[in-house]
């Protein structure tokens, strides 16, 4: 008859049975951290994959032999055996050891690589590729589906114009370094001036294919210059390393590559005030040296011989005034003389007559005074010297050419014709006879002298033939 | 100064605005005659009308290259 135990007994049994089996004891797991909780004994939480999970404690005897502190979802590889809960019949995995899973290798692996293609010169500061000012095709090498393209496109809009190209690559998981290479060889046959690598932010794994060999050598080959842009800020990747410019974000890469318009847009302006500035100061020193030749050119004697002779020609001119003013209120007297014997609107037609007349004359010795002026002072600027002499025979030609039109001024006035031994006669009204046939015999005339009238009569007249 | 015009239309945009920035440079310097001031101002406006032209009137083309069995296709890509 089989035997009847406890149920202590029989997780006794399951117990000692664990205990027991080599493939229980002494192994290494790797799973995720969940449900993870922390009491005074220990860290108590479930390790699982994606397929199954398993309750696992960590006592304070363990705990203190890592240095990090399990966080939830954390990958992790343990070491430990399962034990036996008798009370409650439950099992467990008991971890002696924790390492966060995958970082041992692959750190191994990232930091081997590194050093060998740092010790080949692939990162040596001397083969970074300077970017162009002015990119007008950028290549992009990314996920066609993922933000990292989207941002690119979204912050370059307002930007330096440029075309972009995107060839797709995966950006994680088996094959992805390949498609990564695939796409810078792809962008460097068909032409772009520069190139951007990137993936958004993600685990360790998600990021490692721009930790491979085949990804560095790619880019270090390129023949556009390559910004790197995986994941966030703080993860650094071997194709960070090799690439001519790493930039924080794929963001942060479009803002590197491509200058914001405004920004250009000053500098142009910059330049044209830069111009401006440039243009005045040459204009300004001309405008000097122009002073210097002209001191040159026109001494202080030329200056003080123009002026001499500016004073002169203003007292000359004043003179010629005064003068005729003289002359034409003389004549005016003359007028006035011979009023009270001539018929007085026609006396004042000869008067506005010989004013106009001086006038004429005035203004063209005026006129020839001026231009006289102008050429001498010319004259001056360009000989450089004698000034006096030449002022004062230009005066002297003035004085006489002046004298000799008030002399004909002179010849104008009727009284002098009487002067010299004319008479003038007219009818006892006044009227002035010109012609033998204005007059028949027996007529009373008047005859003018300079100095007095006479009265006649016509005893015979004949005409001349 | 329509020669000029012409040979910027073919200039580049990273090309006019160093050609423009040797000429503020060569105005700077001074110990140039008047009517190579006014030379250089003339073509000074010229590229900065051309800078100008492509800043503001430049489009861009976003495009999606792909290579299968050798060979290569480009389409236009849309992110919406």
């Amino acid at each position: 008859m089989a035997e009847t135990i406890s149920v202590a007994e029989l997780n006794s049994r399951v117990k000692e049975l664990f205990a027991k089996t080599p493939a229980l004891n002494d192994i290494w797991v790797t799973g995720e951290i969940s449900n993870l909780k922390k009491y005074p004994s220990g860290y108590y939480f479930v390790l699982k994959d994606s397929a199954s999970e398993i309750h696992a404690v960590m006592f304070n005897s363990a705990r203190s032999r890592i240095s990090f502190e399990p966080t939830e979802n954390m990958k992790v590889r343990v070491f430990g055996s399962i034990g036996m809960f008798v009370p409650r019949g439950t099992y467990q995995f008991i971890v002696e050891v924790m390492e966060k899973s995958g970082l041992g290798d692959r750190y191994l692996a990232f930091e081997a690589l590194k050093k060998k293609l740092g010790e080949e010169g692939l990162f040596d500061q001397e083969h970074k590729r300077p970017l162009p000012a002015y990119p007008k095709r950028i290549g992009v090498v990314t996920s066609q589906s993922g933000a990292v393209i989207h941002d690119i496109i979204t912050t370059s809009a307002s930007r330096y114009t440029a075309d972009i190209i995107l060839a797709p690559a995966m950006v994680q998981g088996e094959g992805a370094a390949q498609t990564i290479v695939a796409g810078i060889k792809l962008l460097n046959k068909q032409g772009v001036d520069v190139i951007i690598v990137g993936r958004g932010g993600g685990s360790i794994e998600d990021l490692w294919p721009f930790n491979e060999e085949i990804v560095a050598r790619a880019i270090y080959e390129s023949q556009a210059p390559v910004v790197s842009a995986v994941g966030h800020e703080t993860d650094f990747t071997i194709a960070d390393f090799v690439a001519d410019v790493r930039a924080p974000t794929p963001t942060g890469a479009a803002a590197i590559i491509l200058r914001d318009k405004n920004e250009i847009r000053n500098e142009v302006e910059s330049y044209v005030n830069r111009l401006n500035r440039a243009m005045i100061s040459i204009l300004d020193g001309m405008k000097h040296t122009f002073e210097i030749l002209d001191n040159k050119v026109a001494p202080k004697a030329a200056i003080e011989g123009l002026n001499i002779y500016r004073i002169n020609l203003d007292d000359i001119s004043r003179r010629m005034d005064r003068c005729l003013i003289d002359k034409i209120s003389s004549m005016k007297t003359d007028f006035i003389t011979l009023d009270s014997r001539l018929q007085p609107s026609r006396a004042l037609e000869e008067m506005v007559h010989h004013r106009t007349m001086v006038e004429v004359s005035l203004d063209k010795i005026r006129t020839s005074a001026q231009q006289e002026m102008r050429n001498s002072r010319m004259r001056l600027v360009s000989m450089d010297g004698r000034p006096e002499s030449l002022i004062n025979a230009r005066m002297s030609t003035l004085e006489s050419s002046y004298e000799s039109s008030v002399k004909r001024l002179e010849g104008l006035n009727p009284l002098n014709v009487l002067t010299r031994g004319y008479s003038m006669i007219t009818t006892v009204d006044g009227k002035v006879l010109t012609s033998a046939d204005d007059v028949k015999v027996g007529d009373r005339i008047n005859i003018h002298m300079r100095d007095g009238l006479a009265e006649a009569d016509i005893t015979k007249k004949e005409m001349k033939r | 100064m329509s020669e000029y015009e012409e040979e910027v239309k073919n200039m580049s945009f990273e090309e006019s605005i160093e050609a423009l920035e040797n000429l503020v440079k060569e105005l700077e310097a001074g110990g140039i005659d008047l009517d190579r001031s006014i030379e250089i101002y003339e073509k000074a406006v010229v590229l900065r009308n051309h800078c100008r032209q492509i800043l503001d009137e430049s489009e861009r083309k976003i495009q999606k290259i792909m290579e299968s069995s050798g060979a290569i296709k480009t389409e236009d890509f849309d992110i919406d």
